[in-house]
């Protein structure tokens, strides 16, 4: 039963080739799916992935808005005054609009227009009298009309504030 | 490794950098070359614990998915072969609990096989000896079993299969020895075996 001859060889050779080709039928038509899954699982996910991104982008986002807006309206419930009773900068040009400020509480004004239309004019020169000192000056008048118009909730009243404003700016010249 | 033309070292370079690469950077390209150059290795340790061609598919499948899920969790680099072998036969324990009671070992490729022989005969003869194979494989013990089908499926040496199953090359090749007697001694013994009723008797598809 040891001894090993030719014949014994052979019939191994024979028996392992075999074998082979009974795993080989077995198990080649199986080859090749689990790469195959593998990549479909790894090619599916960042679909999702993404999917889940933009969604998480899109709440934060949103969240952000809602922040902003809530803040935005805390400040103004808070500091009113800021943007109802403040003189309106004037604007540099002769017909000009400042944008309306919002009423944070009921009975304040609301919807407040100041309209500042103006016009300057050089009138040249001219000498005026200063503790008995005559000087020599530049005049220049400027005319204006502010409008401000309003809505007060109390009276339940659209008011409009005309006011028509002259002014002479004497502007000292140095003499010779 | 198969054809002799592939130097073994640089094989197991690129397998160890395709594994850190998987492993440290969780790249899904280099785990798939580490599916596609393991996946006959886990096929054939599926099949060895399962008996069946096709839930050896599945299996594997799923071990691979799992293995890409655990990939951190691989302590040495260069033993990703046996810990992808450990996986595979976690999955295949599984399967079998599953699968309690249902034993197909070799019957649906036993057709495919089969259908290849144009001659009715020999299509018959092949279905019976593709039958009486798998019949006595099913005898042997399943380290035995793997170590056989990675040797005459994969063409593996004791070395590297010692590596896959957590066991020595002389363990491996006293296996093989005692599994080919064994496996001659049924082959030889077994027409009668299956024509008395035994053979069918073990198979409860």
């Amino acid at each position: 039963m040891n001894e090993i001859d030719d014949d014994d060889i052979s019939d191994d050779s024979a028996f392992e080739q075999e074998l082979g080709r009974h795993f080989a039928a077995q198990l080649d038509p199986q080859c090749g799916h689990a790469a195959r899954a593998f990549d479909a699982h790894v090619h599916s996910r960042p679909r999702g992935y993404t999917l889940m991104r933009v969604a998480a982008a899109f709440i934060i986002g949103a969240a952000g808005i809602a922040a902003f807006v809530w803040a935005a309206q805390m400040f103004l419930l808070r500091h009113p005054a800021q943007f109802v009773n403040k003189p309106a900068a004037v604007p540099s040009h002769p017909l000009a609009t400042v944008t309306p400020a919002t009423m944070a509480t009921d009975v304040s004004p609301r919807d407040v227009t100041q309209l500042t239309a103006w016009a300057a004019s050089d009138e040249g020169f001219d000498t005026v009298t200063v503790a008995d000192q005559t000087m020599p000056v530049r005049k220049v008048r400027r005319d204006a009309v502010e409008t401000t118009q309003w809505f007060d909730p109390q009276s339940n009243a659209q008011i409009k504030l005309t006011v028509p404003v002259q002014q002479e700016i004497l502007i000292q010249e140095d003499t010779y | 490794v198969e054809g002799g033309e592939v130097d073994p070292t640089e094989t197991r370079l690129t397998v160890t950098q395709w594994v850190r690469e998987a492993r440290r950077n969780g790249s899904p390209a280099a785990f798939s070359a580490l599916v596609r150059h393991f996946e006959r290795t886990a096929l054939s340790v599926a099949y060895a614990a399962c008996g069946d061609a096709s839930l050896a598919c599945d299996i594997v499948q799923d071990a691979f998915l799992r293995a890409w899920r655990r990939i951190g969790e691989l302590k040495d680099e260069q033993k990703f072969g046996a810990w992808l072998c450990g996986i595979v036969r976690n999955a295949a324990a599984d399967a079998r609990r599953r699968a309690h009671g249902r034993n197909t070992l070799g019957g649906e490729a036993l057709d495919i096989a089969g259908a290849t022989l144009a001659d009715p005969r020999s299509q018959l003869e092949s279905l019976e000896r593709n039958e009486q194979i798998a019949w006595a494989l099913r005898q042997l013990e399943e380290a035995s079993r793997a170590a056989v089908v990675l040797r005459y499926y994969q063409g593996l040496g004791s070395i590297e299969i010692a590596e896959l199953t957590d066991s020595t090359p002389a363990a491996v090749d006293m296996r093989l020895s005692r599994a080919r007697r064994r496996l001659k001694e049924l082959l030889s013994s077994e027409p009668d075996t299956c024509a008395s009723g035994s053979c069918d008797s073990d198979r409860t598809t």
